[in-house]
């Protein structure tokens, strides 16, 4: 899921062939249990997942980890110097949503290896008006596919473990 | 990290949430704790000791691992309270993986071995 509209993204395209040959060489097992685990969650039938979201927070946004909403909003404060920002490992979307609102004019790379998690994550920002802002890259967080100096801001949750 | 360091401009700031093992465990600890945390939580031993290795400065690394400890335990009862909502519509064993990956988290922060910590740290430049 790759957009090519604009110059920035366009590196991207430099560095796309060599970071699929990069990712395929460092996968091992983990690390596909990892993405299998992932996937299925992507999969799961959101209803009752949101009926144990909204008992567990008092609120549906997707929340797939263990970032809860108060420390998304904590997340979301740090501002580093302008420029796009980077969602790391961005998952299903949360609290990604969060840093698109709240990112006011940037844009907002939402980087994952999990594809189905990115898709889910592009429906989740339709009703936020500002989806045009928005971008999703799938690549791996040990080789990032993006040109030095892109970012004035990256943020992850949960993507370093 | 150091991947993170290379696309940020400089002054540009690094910051997230992270699961990883308290610094200081002994051998047998550390192994413990590798099986109750997440897939890589092995490698985020000492986060400070990291971003300064891949560069950072200015780095904080503030302990957040109450509320985590919150957030598993509101997780695993909310998972246990639609129990039978969540059996028929999951797969058995994704329904018991996922718990027990919530509960072995809790017993990790309970003995000690986990914690959870937002990471900020700075690009010089």
């Amino acid at each position: 899921m790759l957009f090519l509209d604009d110059v920035f993204l366009a590196r991207i395209m430099l560095f796309s062939s060599r970071y699929m040959i990069l990712w395929s060489s460092a996968i091992n097992e983990k690390y596909r249990e990892h993405l299998e685990r992932q996937r299925r969650r992507y999969s799961r039938p959101r209803d009752v997942w949101s009926k144990v979201e909204r008992h567990a927070f008092g609120r549906d946004v997707g929340l797939n980890g263990y970032t809860s909403p108060s420390e998304a909003k904590d997340l979301v404060e740090f501002v580093g110097v302008p420029g796009p920002v980077l969602d790391l490992g961005s998952g299903g979307g949360w609290p990604g949503k969060e840093i698109l609102i709240k990112s006011e004019q940037r844009l907002v790379v939402a980087m994952d290896i999990v594809l189905d998690g990115l898709q889910e994550s592009q429906r989740g920002m339709a009703d936020t008006g500002d989806e045009e802002r928005f971008r999703c890259v799938v690549g791996d967080g040990q080789s990032l596919p993006f040109a030095a100096e892109s970012f004035g801001l990256v943020l992850h949750a949960d993507a370093l473990c | 990290m150091g991947a993170s360091h290379t696309v940020l401009k400089g002054g540009g700031i690094l910051a997230g949430y992270s699961i990883h093992v308290r610094p200081t465990l002994s051998s047998r600890e550390s192994i413990n704790a590798r099986e109750l945390g997440p897939s890589f939580v092995g490698g985020l031993e000492d986060p400070g000791y990291l971003a300064k290795t891949a560069g950072f400065v200015d780095t904080r690394v503030m302990d957040v691992t109450p509320h985590f400890r919150e957030t598993c335990i509101a997780w695993i009862e909310a998972m246990e309270f639609f129990e039978e909502e969540l059996r028929a519509e999951l797969d058995q064993s994704d329904y018991r993986d996922e718990l027990r990956n919530k509960k072995d988290m809790l017993c990790g922060i309970d003995k000690g071995l986990l914690m959870r910590s937002l990471i900020v740290c700075k690009k010089e430049g």
